[in-house]
């Protein structure tokens, strides 16, 4: 198939496209560059760090919880030797 | 808005000196751009998404993405096809995100049979296009509102060079059938 167009539709497209009154849209648009960005990406950056700070917290309590039984155990284990050790370290 | 040129120089320079100013951080010299493609900018936003504030929104949001992203640009000549992907994918990002439905959810042929135009409606191009898929809408618009080619239109979307052959015809063949239903009111216009 070619890439030919219909004329009738190509007609419609161009009649379509008339030049658009732009005062107020490019008012507006200036406006939103003049906007301090710094603010919004500061704000923004702030937000994201104190979600992943919450999330990070969350995950920190809800693990413990999450361990399988030999974890457990391993760990009390390691536990238990490092207070022995620090034990006889300050004797 | 100050700039390294006066207003009316800026006014009458060649694009590619007012886009060399804007992407070394010139706010006049990106007003300017602003202010020369923004109807078209504008145009083709409309005759995707069909409603005018929204699309004059997705125009703004693609001018302040154009603004900061302007030292991306590896090519002056290049600036057009540019802003046309990003209003591409700005748009493809509203639809991703559901913010508006933007396609009629009616069969073309059960339209054009079944819903006759009212006496006085008159020929809407955007409403057509609004009861065609966002795909189909998508490479009938760059075909006939942008003149690319169907290579073209792959490239700057993405799509099968094959599919976008397919929307093209099946796309011009129901805005066809769509449009038609117009025509009588047309016809009677010219002979009042």
């Amino acid at each position: 198939m070619s890439d030919e167009l219909d004329p009738e539709l190509s007609r419609c497209f161009a009649e379509a496209n008339q030049p658009l009154p732009d005062a107020e849209f490019h008012a507006r648009l200036i406006g939103r560059l003049q906007q301090p960005y710094g603010w919004s990406a500061l704000s923004g950056a702030v937000i994201r760090g104190s979600r992943a700070a919450l999330a990070g917290l969350a995950v920190g309590i809800a693990a413990p919880f999450r361990l399988r039984f030999g974890h457990i155990g391993l760990m009390t284990v390691s536990a238990a030797a490092l207070a022995i050790w620090a034990t006889l370290q300050s004797a | 808005m100050k700039s390294t040129l006066p207003g009316a120089a800026l006014g009458q320079a060649d694009e590619r000196a007012v886009l060399a100013l804007a992407i070394c951080g010139d706010a006049a010299a990106f007003s300017e751009l602003v202010r020369r493609r923004q109807s078209w900018l504008r145009n083709l936003l409309r005759r995707l998404c069909r409603d005018p504030t929204l699309a004059d929104d997705l125009a703004q949001q693609v001018l302040l993405q154009a603004w900061r992203s302007l030292r991306n640009l590896r090519s002056a000549g290049a600036f057009g096809a540019w802003l046309r992907r990003l209003a591409i994918n700005t748009w493809r990002t509203h639809l991703r995100a559901g913010k508006a439905p933007l396609t009629e959810d009616v069969d073309a042929d059960e339209t054009a049979a079944a819903e006759p135009p009212m006496p006085g409606e008159q020929l809407d191009l955007d409403r057509a296009l609004s009861r065609l898929s966002d795909d189909e809408r998508l490479c009938i618009v760059l075909a006939y509102s942008e003149g690319m080619s169907h290579s073209e239109i792959s490239d700057a979307t993405g799509l099968p060079l094959g599919t976008v052959k397919s929307h093209v015809k099946r796309g011009a063949e129901r805005l066809r059938t769509l449009l038609q239903a117009y025509r009588p009111i047309e016809a009677n216009r010219h002979v009042r």
